[in-house]
C-alpha cells in the first residue's frame, strides 16, 4: 500500500538579515491511512516547521525544496496556492498547541465550526449545524447544540481543545496533524483528549501526526516516530522499537533524561545531555550532535553522517553500529527496581517545623461589574503544612487549584486572608523584606519572565547582596563568580543579558539569584514546566545536589508527577484550594488513597510504547472556583462519591501513613476495624 | 567533551564578552543615525550657548535700508549677510542663531518636564492600579478633552508671556503620551516573575519601581521623547506664531516663521529658513532618540 503522505528530502531555509538558516534539513517522512506518526525533538529541533512546510503555511521569507512531496494523488510541490487552499482544512486538518489562542474569540462555536464545511462541501446550514452537533457530541462535549450559540471564552481550555478537534473532524478529513494539540492542557485532560485522538482516528481511519517534545504523548499515541535534532531526523522506526532499544546517542539521552519510576530510583542523578542544541547557521562538518554525544569519536566531527537503515522500516543517523550504540543505553544504571533507598531517609519530621501555615486561607474578592455583589474566590481554603528542615515538600495538583498562590502567601509576597504562616516560630507577616528574604528564596516558573531583561546577568545574580548591603563590591563579585560556577554558568556570560541565554542557562541564573543569599527555604515553582526534557533533568540534578551541599528545604509546586516523585520526598495533593491527601512520596506513589490522587496518578505518561492511554475517569472539566460544588468539591468528578460526598465535605484524617479527606476511604478503614 | 576546534560551543567560549558600556560603545559605532542626530543636535547646542560669541550682528540691531536682502545664494545676495534680512533689515543669520537658544531651550524644557510628570503619574497608576490608577485617568481625561493649543494660549495670556512661562505651560500640556505608554507598561511589567522575584529578594516598591521597571520603559520613553520634542517646539512656534508666545523683539525660529508669513510669496527665503532649521532639529532628535533605544537595548540570541 502506498503511504498517503509522501515527503522526501524536504528542506526549510529561513532568509534572515545575517544570513539563511537551515530550519530543516533533508527530512523524509511518510504516513499511511490510519497510522500514527509521532515526531519528536526538543525546541527549536526543526518539528513544528516541517508540518508547516507540508501545509505550505511557511512564513513569508522562507525558502521550501524537496524532491517528492505527495497527499494522495496531489503532487503537493506543484499545487497552485487556491488548490492547497482547498486542501487545507478539508482534506489535511491541523490542531494548535494553544486552544485559548486558535479559536476566534468574536464568532461563536457554532459558526467557526459549520463555516469550514459550508466553504468546502457547500452544504446547507441546517446540514452544517446538524454535523455539528454530532461531532461535538462524539468529542464527548454535553448538551452540544446548546454549545454552539456560545463563545469560545464561556469554555474550559479542556473542551476548547475539544472543540477545536470537532472543528478539524467536520470535513472529514484525511491527515491530521497535530502540534502539541496537550501541552497547554492539564495532565488529566491530556490523558482524555489523548484517547479521544486515538479512537477518533480508529474509528475514521484517518492518518495523524503528531508533534510533541513530550516522549510519553508520543509513546502512548503513535505507531511510527521520527526524533528530530537540530533539523535533522535522527532516528525513526516503529515505537516501541525506538522506545525500547533506541540506536541514536540522542534518542538514548532523551530517555534516559526522563525520571521514570522503577527505572531510576528517586534522588538519583539523571541522566542528561550535556551543552546546547547548535546554533542552525553553523556549516555543519560532521554530525550534528556530536559534541554532546557521549560516544563521540573523531570521525563524527568530520564525516557527514547519513541516516542509515539498520532494520527494514528503522533508521539512525549514526556512525556506530547498531550493535554497539545499543549496548550503551542504560548501562551505567540498568533498571532497578524502585525498592527502599537512602534518599529521604535522613529527614526529621518529628523537630520543630522550619516553615508552617496553620488554616491559612486566601480570599479573592471579585466583582464582576459595578453593581454586581462581590464574590468570594477562596484560592486557599484553610490549609495547615509543615515544612521540615531537610524535606522537600511537593505540592501537587492541577492549575487553579491554588497550588501558587499558597507558595506566594508562604513566601510572605502576600498576606493571608485568615490563619498564619510562620518561618521558625516568628510570624511572617512581621518580618520585613529583607529578614524574609534572606530565610525563604523561590524559583519561578518561567525563566523567561523571571529575569530582568534590562540587567546583565552579573548584575541579577548580585542584586540580592546589594539589597542586602552585604559585603564589599569586590566580595560581592567574588560571591557571584562562586555562585555562577556552582551552578553550572560559564563566566564570560557576567555581562550578557538574559535573552543571550538558552532557557537551562536562565533557569541556572534564576537558581543562583535564589541561592546567593544561602537561604534554608527555597520556594519552586514548576522549576522545570518551562523547559526541554533534556535540560529539564540537568536542572533536576542540579537543584538535588546544592540540596546536598547547602542543606536546603524545598517547597516544590508543580503538576509533573513524575518530577514529583523523583524528588520529593512528602506530597501534598491540592483540589480546589483544600488538601486532599497529605503523605511521604512512597507511601503517597505506594498506594495512593484519594480518588484524586489515584487519578492523577493514573494520568502520568511515561514513555512505555506498549502501555496505552490510562483511562481517567474524571467526567466533567474542573470547576470554577468562584462557584465551588457542594460537600466534597471533588464529587462531581469522582468515580465512587456518594449522597454523602455531595452534603457534608470531609476532614483530612489519618489512615495508616496518609493523610487523606474522603469520605469513603473513611468508611473503608472503619469497615475493616 | 571532544569537541572539533570548530564546535559552535568552543567558539563562543573563546570570546570574552564586553561590558555593557563596551558593548554600547561599540555599537554606537557603526550607528550612522545615532552618529547623524547626535551630531546636528550637538552642534546646535553648542551655536545656542555661543550665540553672542557666533552671531556675526546682533539679532535686534535693524537697518531700514537693509530690508529684506537675499541670501547669498539667491539674486541681489551677498556674503554680508548670509541668510539676508528680515523686514526690518535684521541679519537673519543671527536671528536663527539667537533663536535656537529659544527653540531648543523649549523644546528640551517643556518635552523634559513633560516627560517627569508622565512617567511619574503613568508609573505610580500602573503600578499602584486602583485608586490610584482611576484617579490618573481622570487626570488625563481632563487633559484630553481641553484643547491644548487654546488652553496654553490662555494660560501665557494670564500669566504672562516669558520663556519659563512657555516652558512651564507646554510642558504640563505634554505628559499624556507618557503617562499613557508608562501606564500600560508598568501594568504589564507588574504581573511579570522577574517583578514577584525581585520581592522576594527584599526589595521594595520604591527599589522594584526604579532598578526592575523604569529601566524596562526606556525605549519606549526615549522614542516618546523624540517625538514629544518635535512637538513642543511646533507648539512653542505656533504660539509665537499666534502673538503668544516669545514676544518680539526676541527671536525664536516660530516667531521668524510668524514675522516672514507676510512676505511668504515675495521672498519665501524668510519662512524656508528657520522652517528647514525647525525640520532639521526635530529629525536629528528623532534620529538620536532612535539611536539611543538601539545601543541600549540587550542584543539577542547570537
Amino acid at each position: 500500500m502506498s503511504a498517503l503522505l509522501e515527503v522526501e528530502d524536504l528542506s526549510v531555509t529561513l532568509k534572515l538579515a545575517e544570513g539563511d538558516l537551515t530550519a530543516v534539513s533533508d527530512i523524509s517522512l511518510s504516513v499511511e491511512k490510519g497510522e500514527t506518526l509521532g515526531i519528536v525533538g526538543e525546541s527549536g529541533s526543526g518539528k513544528s516547521i516541517s508540518s508547516l512546510a507540508v501545509m505550505d503555511l511557511l512564513p513569508k521569507g522562507t525558502v521550501r525544496k524537496a524532491s517528492k512531496m505527495r497527499f494522495g494523488e496531489t503532487d503537493l510541490l506543484s499545487v497552485t496556492p487556491s488548490q492547497m487552499a482547498a486542501l487545507r482544512g478539508n482534506r489535511i486538518a491541523m490542531i494548535f498547541q494553544e486552544p485559548m489562542t486558535s479559536l476566534n474569540p468574536v464568532y461563536t462555536i457554532g459558526r467557526q465550526m459549520t463555516e469550514l464545511l459550508m466553504l468546502h462541501k457547500h452544504v446547507s446550514r441546517a446540514e452544517a449545524r446538524d454535523r455539528a452537533v454530532e461531532l461535538l457530541e462524539k468529542v464527548g462535549i454535553t448538551a452540544a447544540r446548546s454549545r454552539l450559540s456560545q463563545y469560545p471564552h464561556q469554555l474550559s481550555g479542556g473542551l476548547r481543545q475539544r472543540v477545536m478537534i470537532a472543528m478539524m473532524l467536520m470535513c472529514e478529513p484525511d491527515l491530521i496533524i497535530a502540534d502539541e494539540p496537550t501541552t497547554a492542557l492539564d495532565v488529566t485532560i491530556q490523558a482524555q483528549i489523548l484517547t479521544l485522538l486515538r479512537s477518533l482516528q480508529r474509528e475514521m481511519n484517518m492518518a495523524m501526526i503528531i508533534i510533541t517534545h513530550d516522549l510519553g504523548v508520543v509513546a502512548r499515541v503513535s505507531d511510527k516516530v521520527a526524533v528530530m535534532y537540530a533539523g535533522q531526523i535522527v532516528e525513526t522506526g516503529k515505537v516501541d522499537e525506538v522506545f525500547g532499544k533506541p540506536l541514536h546517542p540522542y534518542t538514548q539521552g532523551l530517555l534516559e533524561s526522563i525520571p521514570i519510576p522503577g527505572e531510576i530510583s528517586p534522588g538519583e542523578e539523571l541522566g542528561s545531555i550535556p551543552g546546547l542544541v547548535p546554533s542552525l547557521k553553523t556549516n555543519f562538518r560532521g554530525c550534528r550532535f556530536a559534541n554532546r554525544c557521549s560516544q563521540a569519536f573523531e570521525n563524527c566531527h568530520t564525516t557527514l553522517v547519513s541516516l542509515n537503515e539498520t532494520a527494514p522500516g528503522r533508521q539512525s543517523r549514526c556512525l556506530l553500529t547498531p550493535e554497539a550504540a545499543a549496548q550503551a543505553f542504560r548501562s551505567g544504571n540498568g533498571p532497578k527496581d524502585a525498592a527502599p533507598t537512602g534518599y529521604g531517609a535522613d529527614v526529621d519530621i518529628s523537630g520543630a517545623p522550619v516553615l508552617s501555615a496553620r488554616n491559612a486561607e486566601c480570599v479573592f474578592r471579585i466583582k464582576p461589574n459595578m453593581f454586581a455583589q462581590p464574590k468570594q474566590l477562596r484560592a486557599v481554603d484553610g490549609i495547615s503544612l509543615d515544612l521540615h528542615r531537610g524535606e522537600v515538600v511537593a505540592v501537587v495538583g492541577e492549575s487553579g487549584c491554588g497550588k501558587s498562590t499558597l507558595a506566594r502567601m508562604l513566601l510572605g509576597l502576600r498576606n493571608p486572608s485568615s490563619g498564619s504562616i510562620t518561618l521558625n516560630g516568628e510570624n511572617i507577616s512581621g518580618l520585613s523584606n529583607v529578614e524574609k528574604s534572606r530565610r525563604v528564596q523561590s524559583i519561578f516558573q518561567d525563566p523567561y519572565s523571571s529575569l530582568n531583561p534590562r540587567r546583565t546577568i552579573g548584575e541579577i545574580i548580585r542584586r540580592p547582596l546589594q539589597l542586602h548591603g552585604s559585603g564589599t563590591a569586590a566580595e560581592q563579585q567574588e560571591m557571584v563568580e562562586t555562585i555562577m560556577e556552582r551552578v553550572g554558568i560559564p563566566r564570560r556570560l557576567y555581562h550578557n543579558y538574559p535573552n543571550q541565554l538558552s532557557g537551562g542557562q536562565r533557569q541556572r541564573v534564576a537558581i543562583a539569584r535564589a541561592l546567593i543569599l544561602k537561604p534554608e527555604i527555597v520556594v519552586c515553582d514548576e522549576p522545570t514546566s518551562a523547559l526541554d526534557v533534556s535540560v529539564q533533568a540537568q536542572i533536576l540534578n542540579l537543584l538535588l545536589e546544592l540540596r546536598e551541599q547547602m542543606q536546603l528545604t524545598y517547597l516544590l509546586i508543580t503538576h509533573d508527577m513524575a518530577v514529583v516523585e523523583h524528588i520529593a520526598t512528602r506530597v501534598v495533593v491540592m483540589y480546589l484550594g483544600r488538601v486532599v491527601e497529605i503523605a511521604d512520596a512512597r507511601t503517597l506513589f505506594g498506594s495512593p488513597q484519594h480518588p484524586y490522587t489515584k487519578a492523577l496518578l493514573g494520568s502520568v505518561l511515561t514513555p512505555e510504547p506498549d502501555a496505552d492511554v490510562p483511562d481517567i475517569e474524571l467526567g466533567t472539566s474542573y470547576p470554577n472556583p468562584i462557584d465551588p460544588p457542594s460537600g466534597c468539591t471533588f464529587h462531581p468528578r469522582c468515580p465512587v462519591a456518594t449522597d454523602l460526598c455531595k452534603r457534608s465535605a470531609p476532614e483530612l484524617r489519618h489512615i495508616g501513613r496518609t493523610e487523606t479527606a474522603c469520605h469513603n476511604v473513611a468508611a473503608e478503614v472503619i469497615a475493616a476495624e | 567533551m571532544t569537541a572539533a576546534s570548530t564546535s559552535p560551543q568552543q567558539m563562543a567560549g573563546d570570546i570574552i564578552d564586553l561590558t555593557p558600556r563596551e558593548r554600547m560603545i561599540k555599537k554606537a559605532k557603526s550607528h550612522r543615525g545615532l552618529q547623524f542626530g547626535g551630531a546636528v543636535v550637538l552642534t546646535m547646542t553648542l551655536v545656542a550657548l555661543l550665540a553672542p560669541v557666533i552671531a556675526p550682528y546682533s539679532p535686534f540691531e535693524q537697518d531700514l535700508a537693509k530690508r529684506l536682502i537675499s541670501p547669498v545664494w539667491a539674486e541681489g545676495g551677498s556674503w554680508e549677510h548670509i541668510f539676508g534680512t528680515d523686514q526690518l533689515g535684521r541679519d537673519y543669520l543671527s536671528r536663527l542663531i539667537y533663536g535656537a537658544r529659544v527653540s531648543m531651550g523649549v523644546g528640551f524644557g517643556a518635552a523634559l518636564l513633560g516627560c517627569v510628570l508622565g512617567v511619574t503619574i503613568g508609573l505610580v497608576a500602573g503600578y499602584l492600579g486602583g485608586r490610584a490608577d482611576r484617579a490618573a485617568s481622570f487626570l488625563l481625561t481632563c487633559q484630553l478633552a481641553l484643547p491644548s493649543l487654546l488652553l496654553a494660549m490662555a494660560l501665557v495670556f494670564f500669566v504672562g508671556a516669558s520663556i519659563t512661562t512657555l516652558i512651564v505651560v507646554l510642558g504640563c500640556l505634554h505628559w499624556s503620551y507618557y503617562m499613557v505608554v508608562t501606564r500600560t507598561m508598568t501594568r504589564q511589567i507588574r504581573e511579570l516573575e522577574y517583578v514577584f522575584a525581585a520581592r522576594s529578594i527584599g526589595s521594595t516598591d520604591r527599589q522594584i519601581l526604579f532598578y526592575e521597571i523604569l529601566p524596562n520603559l526606556s525605549n519606549q520613553i526615549i522614542v516618546v521623547f523624540s517625538l514629544e520634542m518635535a512637538v513642543v517646539i511646533i507648539h512653542e512656534a505656533a504660539l509665537s506664531f499666534l502673538g503668544v508666545g516669545v514676544q518680539p523683539p526676541t527671536a525664536s525660529w516660530g516667531l521668524m516663521i510668524a514675522e516672514g508669513k507676510e512676505a511668504m510669496y515675495f521672498k519665501p527665503y524668510l519662512v524656508a529658513i528657520p522652517g528647514a532649521a525647525l525640520f532639521l532639529l526635530v529629525l536629528a532628535v528623532n534620529l538620536l532618540g532612535d539611536g539611543i533605544r538601539d545601543i541600549t537595548a540587550p542584543e539577542g540570541r547570537n
